[in-house]
């Protein structure tokens, strides 16, 4: 039984990222430009890179999305024309907009299909219809809303719907957190944020005192509700994570592909299945999982109320960038690892295949004892190996 | 200038009577962030506002998924909405909801959150139209900025307000942050709240049925500004009497908008139970410092990026990952290389070489490739290719 298609929707942080999750499988893309998104640490794009990308991906029938969801001030919407003009030329599917002085400077100057951004926390049936008048295609909503609610909004606007499947959570409706503006004089609305809600705070409740992460919420996993993404018609589903490593965005998109697809093909998700794949998704850098808003209201169990930690069994180890057949893989280190190390290849849609790092040399033939990050170092071939392929090993 | 509050007992309006209160705001459980009011209360309240020449105003400033958002849809239609000069909204679903159902009633649109750039409030302006009685500015507009909207407004003959004194929302979030660590079953839970390793100490915040709320520490006070702020063109200035002792304080802001006294604003200022601040009335550089975040030297270079240095090893080699599709290189051509400190070398290659360090004719798309390490280039600098030969 064929189903109708949910589409993968994944971050990228910067060109090689894009080439590994379009490698791992997602639909489409979105990334930021060196300006007007909200991501200011990320690497982000210049406009090279970024036609490099819409090639890359439009090459493999990959979409790409522009976030332009910053909160502009009037000297920023100055600049923005001649980067819409350039964003048209090089054919990108849509621009993501939180802002209607944006919306409507895209709307004079371009044809660019516009998304709504979850920054401007469209949250209901009316405000999709009002920003429907506004003229956008796409509503990419709140993380507050339902699928259940999400699908209401569709068949009562008839737009688009996008909803976030995997990631870190904002704790407030988004755009409505200025905790950074007022305390570090950084703009979180303009990429500035700096995760306040993330620290521990002691709270006096006068008669009591009480030291909690109270602000801090768990990470969104939504593998197990992918058939209800798909019965309730959305249209596409979104992974958070321009900052995150390749490893993470690789895994992440690896993992919902085989649900979607699995899903399209036969109408079913087996509970063997999504413990799987769940099991894939703890291997990378996460804070603990919750279903956030998406079957029901975020409950206490949603707070992650601990110190952030970046402890995982597995780590990014290095990529592959050159393979030759039955003698080498040519691999960029990220993370150091020893000779005899046991490692893991990711290919892109096979199950994964464990190797030993011997032997480990450097690109001058040199045989290293430690492999360390900004290096190519030669492994041994492995059997399906693909060029762009991710490795990982343990934590040491 | 005039000025708006809140009312939350109905025997402040004779006081407000008194002094230059044109507006009070009256707002719900059911639809407003922190009212308490009743449903009875908004059904026979605003007619003795408009006895006292108050203008009542209906909060519905709740942001609310579909599900919410039915449940004060119904309450809505309980409330006898006639009886209000005006509805303040901000979730642009409620926006909608009145435009279309309720074709007589003004809205106040709170504009508080974003709207930085005047196109964005000129275009909300414009889908409101006639229906628009007031836009409520972000207090993160620094003064330039607000001068310049406030005269555009009046222009458009649009009235505007902003806050001049009373808390500062930080952060609102639907979800119940609080009362999993308190075991009493009240309906609205207050803490202070301090972070670590800051010096901002005790934000309230306060979980009820809409959520949690946090506030700055210090509250927004504007009043040394009237004047200022009047002949700048704001309409409304909205004063959060919401604290103890607000009755010795209100004739004094009374006496401030008959007669500017900068001694009275001193004296306002010590009877004013909380911090106070002028948050970014006089500059906001919210933008500076996080640009710095940003590695700028590896921005843009001369000619058409290439790829990147993906190994170097020193005075020998480096390794280079072609990313670019739509060109070649060959031994000859000019580079220009930024590195990640911001140095710039420009370089002619001289021989390429394949992993195998065997020399290679050209390097292409999706190629690694070889060449003499050049000084100072490390791992993560940006190769580009010149227009030159
Ligand atoms: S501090 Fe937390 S809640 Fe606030 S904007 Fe940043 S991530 Fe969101």
């Amino acid at each position: 039984m064929t189903q109708r298609i949910v589409e993968l929707l994944a971050p990228a942080g910067n060109l090689e990222k894009l080439k590994v999750t379009v490698s791992y499988g997602c639909d489409a893309v979105y990334l930021g430009g060196e300006k007007f998104g909200l991501r200011s640490a990320a690497d982000n794009f210049i406009n090279s890179e970024l036609a490099e990308g819409v090639k890359f991906a439009h090459d493999r029938s990959v979409k790409v999305y522009v976030v332009l969801n910053s909160f502009l001030y009037d000297r920023d919407l100055k600049e923005l024309p001649e980067f819409l003009i350039f964003l048209e030329k090089v054919r990108v599917d849509a621009v993501i907009i939180s802002d209607l002085g944006v919306l409507k400077t895209v709307k004079e100057l371009t044809n660019i299909p516009i998304h709504l951004s979850t920054q401007a926390s469209c949250l209901n049936v009316e405000a999709g219809k009002l920003w429907k008048k506004m003229g956008v295609k796409r509503l990419i909503l709140g993380r507050e809303v339902s699928i259940a609610e999400a699908s209401k909004i569709k068949k009562a606007t008839g737009l688009e719907i996008e909803l976030f499947i995997h990631g870190s959570l904002c704790m407030a409706y988004s755009g409505n957190c200025v905790i950074s503006n007022y305390t570090m004089g950084r703009d979180s609305n303009r990429g500035g944020c700096a995760h306040n809600c993330r620290f521990e705070y002691s709270l006096d409740f006068k008669d009591k005192k009480e030291n909690s992460f109270f602000m801090s919420s768990k990470d969104l996993m939504g593998i197990a509700q992918v058939p209800e993404f798909f019965s309730h018609g959305i249209d596409s589903v979104k992974v958070e994570g321009r900052m995150k490593t390749h490893l993470y965005v690789g895994t992440i998109t690896k993992a919902y592909k085989r649900a979607i697809s699995h899903y399209e093909k036969n109408a079913s998700l087996s509970p063997a299945m999504i413990a799987e794949l769940e099991g894939e998704l703890r291997k990378v850098s996460h804070r603990d999982y919750t279903e956030g808003n998406l079957t029901k209201r975020a409950d206490e169990y949603s707070i992650f109320d601990k110190r952030e930690h970046l402890d995982v069994d597995y780590m990014f180890v290095g990529q592959v960038v050159e393979t030759k057949m039955g003698e080498h893989i040519l691999m960029e280190v990220r993370n150091p690892f020893f000779q005899n190390d046991q490692l893991e290849l990711l290919p892109f849609s096979e199950k994964e295949k464990t190797f030993k790092a011997f032997p480990l040399e450097n690109i001058l033939g040199e045989v290293v004892e430690k492999a360390h990050p900004g290096m190519l170092v030669k492994l041994p071939y492995v059997e399906g190996v693909e060029n762009l392929n991710l490795i990982r090993g343990r934590s040491l | 200038m005039k000025i708006s509050t809140y009312l939350n007992k109905l025997s402040d309006l004779a006081l407000y009577k008194k002094y230059p209160i044109s507006d009070v705001i009256l707002g719900a459980k059911e639809l407003s962030r922190t009212g308490e009011l009743t449903l009875h209360d908004l059904n026979s309240w605003p007619n003795k506002c408009w006895d006292a020449g108050i203008r009542p105003i209906l909060e519905w400033d709740v942001l609310m998924s579909e599900n919410s958002f039915n449940k004060c849809a119904e309450f809505l239609k309980h409330v006898h909405l006639n009886h209000f000069f005006a509805v303040r909204v901000q979730d642009p679903g409620a926006i909608n909801y009145i435009l279309e159902n309720y074709t007589e009633l003004k809205i106040q649109l709170v504009l508080e959150t974003g709207n930085h750039n005047f196109k964005s409030i000129e275009t909300w302006v414009q889908l409101l139209g006639k229906r628009l009685e007031r836009v409520i500015l972000s207090i993160e507009l620094p003064k330039a900025t607000l001068k310049d909207y406030l005269q555009k407004l009046n222009a458009m003959g649009v009235r505007s307000e902003i806050l001049g004194l009373g808390k500062v929302l930080l952060f609102y979030t639907p979800r119940n942050l609080l009362s999993p660590l308190w075991s009493g079953k009240e309906e609205k839970i207050e803490a202070l709240a301090t972070g670590e390793d800051t010096p901002h100490r005790n934000f309230p915040v306060m979980e009820n049925f809409h959520g949690t709320f946090m506030y700055n520490t210090k509250d927004q006070f504007l009043l040394d500004h009237l004047e200022e702020l009047s002949e700048m063109g704001l309409s409304f200035l909205r004063l959060d009497l919401r604290f103890d002792g607000y009755l010795e304080v209100l004739p004094k802001i009374g006496g401030l908008f008959k007669h500017f006294d900068s001694e009275l604003v001193q004296r306002i200022k010590k009877l004013y139970p909380r911090k106070i601040s002028k948050g970014f009335y006089k500059a906001n550089k919210t933008d500076v410092l996080f640009k710095k975040l940003k590695n700028k030297n590896i921005g843009k270079g001369q000619g058409l990026y290439l790829g990147d240095v993906i190994d170097v090893r020193k005075k020998k080699l480096m390794g280079i990952r072609f990313n670019s599709t739509n060109m070649e290189l060959h031994p000859g051509d000019y580079l220009e290389i930024r590195t990640p400190e911001g140095k710039v070398k420009n370089i002619q290659v001289k021989e390429l070489l394949d992993s195998a360090l065997s020399p290679m004719e050209k390097a292409i798309s999706g190629n690694i490739f070889f060449m003499a390490h050049v000084g100072g280039v490390s791992v993560r600098s940006r190769i580009f290719k010149e227009d030159r030969i």
